[in-house]
């Protein structure tokens, strides 16, 4: 089983991180992953994207052409990757900065009403984890846990798994339960 | 079995060396080889080795010699632009057969080109880029893990044949995050020859002589000049110039067996597919569940392995070469198969070949 997930926003909301640690988390659990990115010259603002490929077997292919989950923090990433989605990707956007179609999740204002605006890519990883298949909610709030050494992260990663768990429920009957096409997952 | 770790493939590419007794780096940065250089910064004062920053390549591969000479195990990292500048050094590195490691992490050329993005278009210039005759050895990763592990071998390659050996690896391998198991590096001894250096020819045409220890035991004379046995500068008998030229080519050519290594998916089936480095990673992924085609990945690209490709390519129908340039390895390829019709799939621009893109041109 292959899960490709594609994170994107602006330099500096920490997209590039929040794939990593799922590669992390990944290899924690003796998973194979590959995590690639791509940023502008400027370290803040500007475009940023950040990819994870997580498998239960060998990764060839490194990238994600049709993401299982597609998250957008930046209408430019919105725009640009919109396109790239199959029927069964999971869009998550934050509405106070993308207009568009998908989950929402006002990441930024659950982030800063805990105390980190800068965490935002927490709250994004804790609504995505109910969805991630090959890694349960737990090992990642673990791989976060160990990644920081302060309480807001895992409170951030709380709230949004809150947001996720109940998005869930309501989307596990239908095609939203990210299922595999295997020729399409790549 | 070791650690495993998620890893930059810049960074497996630095623990590989350490790994494998590397205590000499020297480097200028240059994208997309810079994270080489940022962990050797702070992983060398760690195991007591030596990190310098220097002026320019030049100065780098210069400075990386003259370390070998002195007792270290040396390597650079570098990328296109200062690649080019290196060829000097390894054309003196060559004649005075000192062994160190080169990495190249290849980026869009030529001249500056495309920074940050990926090609394949140093392969020739690996194989051919200092002037004059001689043998070379560069391997191409196409993961972190390899990153890691031909890092690893190219040191153990240079110090057995005596050569600068060049790590080939682009920007896509050498920025990609995965796991990387490091395995600990088997250490190769370094035997001292027991007496002067001969005053008569070696004994076999592809002899690899011993690496004196400087400052010890005798004085040793190292010259870029063409030299005899003792290694003093002759430059006047056309036989001993013959005779060293041949070795140093034929030290490589008459050893490819041992040297190269591959990797293969369904030898001879209908459609062969001949690639190395990243580009492999798409064709992994569209050839693993097919039975009509194969692929043949050459891990060593330089000296090339001709028995492979000929065994391996003979039976199919097509044989197809994919490769981040316009042509390079393709022509090698084409001159092996000379009796089959040999196709080219190109690809630049940075991004990798999809799968897609592969099975279409299977179509």
């Amino acid at each position: 089983m292959r899960v490709g997930i594609r994170i994107c926003g602006a330099g500096g909301q920490g997209v590039i991180s929040a794939a990593n640690l799922l590669a992390r988390c990944a290899v924690s659990k003796s998973l194979y992953a590959v995590q690639t990115q791509s940023y502008g010259p400027a370290s803040r603002g500007g475009f940023s994207k950040g990819e994870v490929v997580v498998s239960d077997e060998r990764i060839g292919y490194p990238f994600v052409k049709k993401p299982d989950i597609l998250v957008a923090m930046l209408q430019e990433a919105y725009d640009r990757f919109i396109d790239d989605v199959k029927e069964s990707t999971l869009i998550i956007i934050d509405p106070d900065l993308v207009k568009g179609e998908g989950l929402e999740v006002k990441a930024k204002s659950v982030a800063g009403s805990i105390g980190s605006r800068q965490s935002a890519n927490i709250v994004m990883l804790g609504a995505m984890a109910p969805f991630l298949r090959l890694i349960e909610p737990e090992d990642l709030r673990r791989s976060i846990r160990e990644r920081f050494s302060n309480e807001i992260n895992l409170k951030c990663f709380d709230a949004g798994l809150e947001i996720g768990k109940k998005a869930g429920k309501k989307l596990r009957t239908k095609e939203i339960e990210c299922k595999v096409e295997k020729e399409k997952a790549i | 079995m070791g650690v495993k770790k998620l890893l930059m493939g810049d960074v497996a590419c630095a623990e590989g060396a350490l790994a494998a007794g590397c205590n000499f780096y020297a480097g200028y940065p240059i994208t997309p080889a810079t994270e080489i250089m940022v962990h050797m910064a702070k992983r060398m004062p760690e195991s007591d080795g030596v990190f310098i920053q220097m002026e320019d390549e030049i100065a780098s591969i210069s400075a990386c010699i003259g370390a070998v000479w002195g007792g270290a195990r040396a390597m650079t990292a570098t990328s296109g632009p200062g690649f080019s500048l290196i060829q000097e050094g390894i054309g003196y590195a060559i004649m005075t057969e000192t062994p160190l490691v080169i990495v190249d992490v290849q980026r869009g050329g030529p001249s500056t080109g495309l920074p940050t993005q990926a090609s394949q278009g140093d392969v020739m210039q690996a194989r051919w880029g200092s002037h004059g005759d001689y043998g070379i050895i560069a391997l191409a990763p196409n993961s972190a893990q390899e990153m890691y592990d031909l890092t690893i071998e190219a040191f153990r390659l240079s110090q057995v044949y005596r050569i600068p050996t060049i790590v080939l690896g682009d920007a896509i391998v050498g920025h990609t995050w995965e796991v990387v198991e490091m395995k600990k590096a088997a250490k190769t001894k370094v035997a001292l020859p027991a007496e002067k250096p001969l005053s008569t020819a070696y004994e076999t045409p592809f002899y690899v002589p011993k690496f004196p220890a400087f400052g010890k035991g005798y004085m040793v004379h190292i010259s870029g000049l063409a030299h005899s046995e003792k290694g003093y500068p002759d430059t006047e008998s056309a036989d001993d110039y013959t005779r060293l030229i041949r070795r140093l080519v034929n030290k490589i050519r008459n050893e490819r067996e041992q040297i190269c290594s591959y990797e293969l998916i369904n030898p001879n089936a209908e459609t062969m597919i001949v690639t190395y480095g990243s580009p492999s990673r798409t064709v992994y992924e569209t050839v693993k569940e097919m039975h009509d085609v194969g692929m043949l990945r050459l891990k060593t690209v330089w000296p090339l392995h001709e028995r492979a490709i000929h065994e391996f390519c003979r039976e199919a129908e097509r044989v197809l070469v994919l490769e981040m340039n316009l042509g390079q390895i393709y022509w090698e390829i084409k001159r092996v198969l000379c009796e089959k019709n040999v196709e080219l799939f190109s690809k630049v621009g940075g991004e990798l070949p999809t799968p897609e893109e592969i099975r279409g041109t299977l179509q």
